[in-house]
């Protein structure tokens, strides 16, 4: 199951050309420290795709490199720090309805004042549990971590 | 942003779309070179997320406003398109209307505030890691755990 879901983040702030984006990743890719490394040398048409290409490409893509920005944001995490929404009926509803592949309630929408610490609540990765795959609510669901653009301090 | 967005997808995928490689030695002709489009990359996101997907922006609120209506309809579009992708957002409730008029297939709204308990919790893990515990005596260690909390409520 976890093999097949994206999970993919990113923040807007200061506009569409922000420096803040966080977060990777695809489910295969997952277990790379740097997706950039990827060695793959598959070719395809055009002669093209070679692994320095394929840097290039995604270079080309987008400037930002997600997975750094990931890397740092989760070195910040504190554990158990907004638990809670991950337990709300709207969250776990958002959740099971994309299992269930439910037409309606396909976004979720987290709103707070400013102050920083609705971005701490997103804060929350699943990096422990996926060492207790077993025993994890969301293990099977969220292989990925999700985690916000800034910290309070 | 969207196309960052892209390029995560295309990172999990052990062979770069045929038609990201086509269009990436079509730019290359250009003087200087190009960037993909914001409707290239809208098809594009569609195009990859065959598996289910889960995007998360945060801090919506804070993208110009022009960028976020069009980012929020890109969003729109995506969602519409592909019935396995889900949305996650953040930002302050001004915006709030406006994600629910661009979103199709429906937004759930929760509060999201600070938590007591969290706010206790994330300051004292911070202190645990203070690289000069000496300089701090516990009054003020207390304090800090007492007045941040108090602070943050009000806001």
């Amino acid at each position: 199951m976890s093999q097949d879901l994206n999970f993919f983040t990113t923040t807007s702030r200061n506009s569409s050309s922000s420096n803040y984006t966080n977060s990777l990743n695809a489910g295969r890719s997952f277990n790379n420290t740097n997706c950039f490394n990827n060695s793959t040398t598959n070719n395809v048409s055009n002669h093209f795709t070679v692994t320095e290409d394929r840097s290039e490409m995604l270079a080309w893509l987008s400037p930002l490199e997600p997975r750094l920005r990931h890397q740092n944001l989760e070195a910040g995490r504190v554990d158990k720090v907004g638990d809670w929404l991950l337990q709300t009926e709207q969250f776990r509803s958002w959740l099971d309805r994309n299992s269930q592949g439910d037409n309606q309630n396909a976004t979720i929408f987290c709103h707070g004042q400013s102050g920083g610490w609705k971005d701490v609540y997103l804060v929350r990765d699943t990096a422990p549990k996926r060492r207790n795959a077993d025993k994890d609510l969301f293990s099977n669901k969220f292989p990925l971590q999700f985690s916000s653009s800034r910290y309070p301090m | 942003m969207l196309g960052a967005l892209l390029k995560q997808v295309v990172c999990g995928l052990e062979k770069i779309p045929e038609e990201i490689t086509q269009e990436f030695v079509e730019q290359k002709k250009v003087i200087g070179g190009r960037g993909l489009r914001l409707d290239q990359i809208v098809k594009l996101l569609v195009a990859t997320s065959l598996k289910p997907t889960f995007v998360c922006i945060d801090a919506m609120d804070e993208c110009a406003v022009r960028d976020r209506a069009k980012i929020l309809t890109s969003l729109g579009e995506i969602i519409q398109k592909s019935p396995t992708t889900r949305v996650f957002l953040t930002g302050r409730p001004h915006i709030r209307g406006e994600v629910e008029t661009r979103l199709p297939r429906g937004v759930m709204a929760v509060s999201v505030s600070p938590w007591k308990y969290d706010i206790i919790h994330y300051i004292r893990r911070r202190l645990e890691e203070d690289p000069s515990p000496d300089a701090m005596d516990e009054r003020l260690e207390s304090e800090i755990v007492k007045k941040i909390p108090e602070t943050v409520s009000e806001m």
